[in-house]
């Protein structure tokens, strides 16, 4: 089996020419960068792909032309914060370390070549110590946490830095966010961040983008306003055709493997354009070109035995995982072997109310498990999943 | 702006330009004189001519040349002399023009005590028995009859009687006998007959003439009209009849004059001179030519001919027809020989009959013969040194004027032009009947005799009458400008036009001023830059629809008409409602229009980041593709901000008034909007907001607000207390450190009281021991601020009334709420229909969006009148644009379609009543919201079954905050029903219930 990138296709995509589709969102987040916006979407669905995209295609646009907000790229389950002090204490050293690595590459290699130039803006590690007293911040507090005002004062001076690389603004993109929404200091730094997006005079310079799933969708915030009230709420999901398509076609040249007739047609209809499983499939579809033809139910087999974990824990049908909950199992079980159903029908075979239905397949949307073809019609996305959900 | 503000503000930044105008305007005013009034300015008689006094002298009236047969002396007559004729009341020389060429000139003759045609015009004509009257006629198409009245002087008094008019040139005039009728001739060939006894009037038109017409005569008789033009026919006509041409004769070429010798009748022109015995017409005419070159050119010395014979000097025949009209003389012949020929009248059956021919002397000039007036010389002139050699008439031989006693009394000299020069240079003022002017003539006496043409013009010094009104003028005129409103308006908007340069010279821009309140702005940041450079036009007061109109403008000049551009609006006061319609309108046009508050920037013009903020918060608002509707956050935007203008006043008034209050109101009801509005109102005053989203009551939080109040000291050295420690520990120094604030703020005339206003109350509400004590040292510090010190007014707001309505924390060890029942409470409630319907009309206005009045009716009562909700409905018909049955679908159900909408109500209204446990309240909605109509008091606490002080509380709460509506019952009590159209949509198809344990 060939050593593919990214843990054979497992992980968050960060290299450019890996990258695919997206553009309509990547371009959304480009034309509104001052505010606060929350992507939500399921597992491997690829988030954490889209919050690198969102920082390369930032970086990549060249210094004479539209200025755009530097992006600062934090993910909260690898940071692992310890209070909102030190939450906030966390966005202004990743932010200054992506500014001090995004100077020292410059040094190095021009922006033109920007492929290049993002993997080593990806690989390398800048540790940047915030001093508390006698520093650029003039920071009251000592060590490793920022209270709102000392963040204030930093997130003032770091624009006027980022001023002189061309840059205009910021852009955290806060990868992972149920791990804030699950401690008790969640609350404050949301709040934190809801005040100052709400009247800070700088909040037109600054902004979020807070991608988790149901941590994030489900979280209330116990005391104030919820931050949610002035965010853009923004839905993943798979990709569409013309992109599953051209992803198969670059994986398999790549790969030196025939690509025959109705490969493309079989990859699309058993992934339903799921990014991750998409991947895994063609992993398996040219590793086993290479022992010869293989039938498309031997491969159907192949990826059922591989995806069988994955797909467990996505069913979740035990609850111990953050998968589908049973309202999501029984809305997706509804949903017919073929064709599409209006969510009409969906109320009236479900004999389930309108608003809990919505949330339900939305979240189904945003897995990646189902798609809403038109305008509230929805269909199956996988049928490799489904596959799997009718043989348990 | 009126024109002398226009002015004004020209002056004020133009004064070189100014200046250099108001030198080009005296210049032109000084030029301009001869067009003022009689007796404004010295007369200065400029640039004089001399002119040989040979021949006659006029001025053609457009002041080019002085007369057409000395422009080669003169050259041309500066454009700003001020020449016209040389005549007068008493001695008249008048002016005629032939296609715009000919001027000549004519005057009383002494010996005769006649007026003499001295040039032979074509277009004068005399007659009467005592040829009394004179008739001119000139250019402009007019004809003025004159009275002649003989004086005792050498000159006629030439009375203007009439004046004709004929719209074309006049080019020939004759009059008949008894000088009642007047035949004209005009450059169009039309001939006309004005019967001049009596009202002078328009007999008839004749026109069978195409070109123009040169010559007419009356016969004998006056019957019979004779006339000959350019066309080269004679004509003969019964001018009472309306019969054509009684007789027509063709010749080869046009007809310079006709008349009467003897009894016959001749006519010349470049075929020669024809004549026919009278009466018998059948009689062939004889084509004479008196010398054998005559037929072939020009007739040169007969009336002055339309073109410009000056150019064929170099013909060698010459043709002058003496001034008594009996001697014909002609020198014909090129080289050295040359020869005079004299023919004199009546000496042959020809009019005129050859005399004697002789040759000329070879040393006379070749240029030109005159006559002498009397008839009794020839002058043979140079027209390059205006030199003249006389030969006598009478026998052909060379003679002087001073030699010959006899030439010398009817040379020009004496005869004619010497006694014109002697009065003229008695300094008499003469006028020009044309156009009004004085021109001065003066005389010199050297050989030959010349008169010295020139123009009356004014200078500097100007007589006293223009040194008085001129400076008085001007005076008068600076004192309208110095009165004008620019300078009140240009001293307003100096502190703020500085603002706004700090401001945008903070965000990195340039700026310059392109007018008053106007800017120029470029080298912005994104998203701006495509816009740059930018027009910023600043509103003192109310912005209004002239601000938005000057912008447009601004912008249409920055850009050119089709182009998009973006321009800033900074203002004190929100624009009106034309205003905004005027935005609305721009933005169509793609004019994006940007309004900014003035105080916003004056609150951070200092800070560079903060500046770039607020233009990128702005620029990302109003500039277009954004839908205005989707605005989430806490507007400070004056022109975004709709309704409260009650609730502001109120506030704005309590307030003032040291009354502390409590603005509550559901979450997204505008309350931090209220704030930001209400930090504008007092933008005059000592005002702080402290936003408590940041504070959290795990660690002290007291002075933090304690240091932000004392900021409003500045530069004054306040304690700022560390913000680690409790404020128990800062109290004491915090109350004295603001009284000694609130008396600097009083010795520098700032009004108190400080308004100090806190948002999100809850996030400081007491959750133990450690956080009610923070709180009620904090709280009882400012509360005396407001009560006993009477130097703060404290403003608070938050969901619930808690902190106004809790006085034991139920916290274990706490004290008592300071603020309990301190504050009065106010509501943010919902809008009333006409404010939800102005505020989603005039966004959508501004985005070319139109709802009708039953979709802005179904908005406010889907929303309630929450201005959030409302707004969000509109942007989800925006993004979804749909018409018709389609918007009906959007409409009849938006949770359905927005999912902000959808999450509102459990996470806003929903959600922080379970948190808090209130039962009451969502019994009652779930009651209301199930059945979604009016229901009486009795039968919802019936339903609801909660004790009373609890139902009521929940149901003023519900109330004021708009989540429920009320009305009078038709018995007693009030009924209840939700107000929010879509909490009862979505409670329906949703599956909340209450829960049993709250």
């Amino acid at each position: 089996m060939p050593n593919r990138p990214f843990d054979n296709y497992r992980t968050a995509i960060d290299d450019p020419a890996f990258f695919f589709g997206r553009s309509g969102l990547l371009k959304y987040f480009r034309e509104k960068p001052g505010w606060v916006h929350v992507l939500l979407g399921g597992q491997r669905i690829g988030k954490t792909s889209t919050l690198r995209a969102i920082e390369w295609s930032m970086l990549e646009l060249p210094p004479d032309g539209p200025h755009s907000p530097f992006p600062v790229l934090v993910n909260l389950q690898a940071e692992q914060p310890r209070s909102a002090n030190h939450f906030r204490y966390l966005l202004i050293a990743r932010l200054q370390g992506a500014l001090e690595r995004y100077r020292r590459i410059s040094e190095q290699i021009s922006w033109a070549d920007f492929r290049a130039a993002y993997r080593n803006f990806v690989d390398l590690f800048e540790e940047v110590t915030i001093e508390p007293k006698g520093g650029k911040f003039k920071l009251k507090l000592p060590g490793s946490a920022l209270d709102p005002e000392d963040f204030r004062a930093a997130i003032q001076d770091s624009i006027d830095e980022i001023r002189k690389v061309r840059f205009q603004g910021i852009l955290f993109l806060l990868d992972e966010a149920e791990f804030v929404t699950s401690k008790d200091w969640g609350n404050d730094a949301w709040s934190h961040i809801r005040g100052f997006k709400d009247i800070d005079p700088l909040k037109g310079s600054v902004g979020f983008v807070i991608s988790g799933f149901r941590g994030v969708l489900e979280y209330q915030q116990r005391v104030g306003s919820p931050l949610k009230n002035i965010a853009q709420t923004t839905w993943m999901t798979g990709f569409d055709r013309e992109t599953a398509d051209l992803l198969i076609a670059r994986r398999f040249a790549e790969e030196h493997a025939p690509l025959r007739d109705g490969d493309e047609a079989f990859l699309w209809e058993y992934s339903g354009g799921y990014p991750f499983l998409l991947q895994q499939m063609i992993n398996v579809t040219v590793d086993a070109r290479r022992e010869g033809d293989l039938s498309q139910e031997v491969l159907v087999r192949r990826f059922l035995l591989e995806q069988t974990q994955v797909f467990r824990d996505w069913w979740n049908a035990d609850g111990k995982t953050d998968g589908l909950t049973e309202r999501e199992r029984t809305v997706y079980a509804s949903l017919p072997e073929n064709g599409r159903v209006s969510l009409d029908d969906l109320l009236s075979r479900q004999d389930a109310k309108l608003m809990p239905l919505l949330e339900t397949l939305q979240i189904l949307c945003g897995s990646g498990l189902v798609r809403e073809a038109e305008r509230e019609r929805y269909e199956i996305s996988s049928r490799l999943f489904r596959k799997w959900t009718q043989s348990q | 702006m009126s024109r002398i503000d226009a002015l004004a503000e020209l002056w004020d930044r133009r004064k070189v330009l100014c200046l250099c105008t108001g030198a080009i305007l005296l210049a032109a005013w000084v030029g301009a004189h001869r067009w003022l009034p009689a007796g404004f300015g010295p007369e200065v008689f400029q640039a004089p001519s001399s002119i040989p006094i040979v021949g006659s002298v006029a001025w053609n009236a457009r002041l080019r040349f002085i007369v057409r047969e000395k422009e080669q002396y003169l050259g041309a007559v500066p454009d700003n002399a001020d020449a016209g004729d040389l005549y007068g009341p008493q001695h008249v020389y008048h002016t005629s023009f032939i296609d715009g060429h000919a001027s000549l000139g004519f005057r009383v003759h002494e010996s005769h005590q006649d007026v003499v045609d001295a040039g032979n015009s074509p277009i004068l004509a005399q007659a009467g028995p005592q040829k009394d009257r004179l008739a001119s006629g000139a250019e402009d198409g007019s004809i003025v009859i004159w009275q002649v009245q003989p004086t005792r002087s050498a000159f006629d008094i030439l009375k203007p009687l009439v004046t004709l008019h004929t719209g074309n040139p006049v080019t020939a005039l004759a009059f008949r006998y008894d000088a009642t009728i007047l035949a004209s001739g005009s450059s169009d060939g039309k001939i006309r007959i004005w019967n001049l006894s009596g009202t002078p009037r328009l007999l008839r038109e004749i026109q069978d003439q195409e070109r123009t017409v040169y010559a007419l005569e009356f016969s004998e008789d006056g019957s019979e009209l004779s006339s000959g033009g350019f066309d080269g026919v004679l004509r003969v006509r019964k001018w009472e009849s309306d019969e054509s041409a009684i007789e027509e004769e063709r010749h080869s070429g046009p007809i310079y004059e006709l008349g009467w010798a003897a009894s016959a009748r001749w006519d010349c022109g470049y075929y020669g001179l024809v004549r026919r015995t009278r009466p018998d017409r059948r009689t062939r005419p004889e084509i004479s030519s008196p010398y054998e070159f005559l037929p072939t050119y020009h007739v040169m010395s007969l009336p002055t001919y339309p073109g410009d014979w000056v150019g064929e000097l170099t013909f060698p025949v010459r043709l002058s027809l003496s001034p008594n009209r009996r001697l014909l003389a002609m020198v014909a012949g090129g080289g050295l020989r040359r020869y005079l020929s004299v023919w004199e009248q009546g000496r042959s059956s020809f009019p005129f009959g050859l005399r004697y021919r002789v040759p000329v002397p070879e040393n006379y000039p070749r240029e030109e013969i005159r006559w002498s007036q009397d008839s009794t010389a020839l002058c043979f002139r140079s027209m390059k040194d205006s030199s003249c050699q006389w030969l006598d008439a009478a026998t052909g031989c060379p003679t002087s004027p001073m030699a010959n006693p006899v030439i010398a009394r009817s040379a020009p000299l004496r005869g004619t032009i010497y006694p014109v020069i002697e009065r003229v240079e008695r300094d008499r003022t003469m006028l020009d009947h044309l156009t009004g002017r004085k021109i001065i003539a003066k005389k010199t006496f050297d050989e030959p005799m010349m008169i010295d043409v020139g123009y009356v013009s004014r200078r500097f010094p100007l007589v006293p009458i223009e040194l008085l009104v001129l400076p008085a003028l001007a005076g008068a005129f600076a004192f309208t400008l110095r009165r004008s409103p620019y300078w009140n308006r240009k001293r307003s908007f100096a502190p703020v036009s500085a603002t706004l340069r700090a401001f945008f010279a903070a965000a990195g821009a340039e700026t310059s001023e392109q007018r008053l309140g106007v800017l120029r702005v470029s080298r912005l940041d994104s998203p701006l830059t495509p816009y740059a450079p930018m027009p910023a036009v600043i509103a003192i007061g109310q912005a209004d629809e002239s601000h938005i109109e000057l912008l447009v403008e601004t912008m249409k000049n920055l850009h050119g008409e089709n182009h998009r551009a973006a321009g800033f609006l900074f203002y004190q006061e929100p624009p009106n409602a034309v205003a905004l319609l005027r935005m609305a309108e721009a933005r169509m046009n793609q004019l994006a229009v940007i309004p900014i508050p003035l105080a916003a920037v004056e609150r951070m013009k200092q800070s560079a980041t903060e500046a770039r903020a607020l233009l990128n918060e702005y620029a990302e608002r109003y500039l277009p593709g954004r839908n205005l509707f989707d605005d989430r956050n806490a507007i400070g935007d004056a022109v975004a901000f709709f309704g409260r203008g009650r609730l502001l006043a109120k506030l704005e008034q309590e307030l003032l008034n040291h009354q502390s209050l409590g603005l509550w109101g559901l979450r997204k009801a505008g309350k931090t909007s209220i704030l930001l509005q209400l930090e504008q109102i007092f933008r005059n005053r000592p005002v702080v907001r402290i936003g408590l989203e940041p504070f959290t009551v795990q660690a002290p939080f007291g002075n933090r607000i304690f240091n932000e109040i004392l900021r409003l000291g500045k530069e004054a050295s306040f304690p700022v207390f560390p913000v680690d420690r409790p404020a128990r520990d800062s109290t004491v120094e915090f109350l004295a450190a603001v009284q000694g604030l609130a008396a600097r703020l009083g010795e520098a005339g700032v009004p108190l009281p400080i308004v100090c206003m806190l948002d999100e109350m809850e996030r400081v509400l007491p959750k133990d021991a450690a956080s009610a004590e923070e709180f009620n040292v904090t709280f009882g510090a400012l509360r005396n601020l407001c009560q006993d010190k009477r130097v703060m007014s404290l403003l608070v707001t938050d969901l619930f009334a808690d902190s106004n309505q809790v006085n034991q924390w139920p916290v274990a060890g706490a004290g008592t709420n300071p603020l309990f029942n301190f504050l009065k409470s106010v509501y943010a409630g919902p809008f009333e229909e006409a404010d939800t319907v102005q505020m989603i009309d005039t966004l959508g206005k501004l985005m070319n969006f139109q709802l009708d009045p039953v979709q802005l009716a179904a908005i406010h009562e889907l929303s309630g009148g929450h201005a959030f909700l409302a707004r969000q409905v509109a942007a989800m018909l925006y993004d979804r644009r749909e018409d018709g049955a389609g918007r009906e679908k959007l409409l009849a159900n938006p949770i359905r379609f927005s999912e902000t909408l959808r999450s509102y109500f459990p996470e806003n209204v929903w959600s922080p009543l379970e948190t808090r446990g209130d039962t009451a309240a969502l019994t009652i909605l779930s009651v209301l919201a199930d059945g979604n109509r009016w229901m009486t008091d009795t039968e919802l606490q019936a339903r609801c079954g909660q004790p009373k002080t609890v139902f009521w509380s929940a149901i003023e709460w519900l109330t004021q905050t708009g989540v429920i509506a009320s009305r009078p019952h038709e018995g007693e009590g009030e009924s209840y029903r939700i107000r929010m159209g879509m909490f009862a949509q979505w409670f329906q198809q949703s599956e909340v219930s209450v829960p049993k344990n709250a």
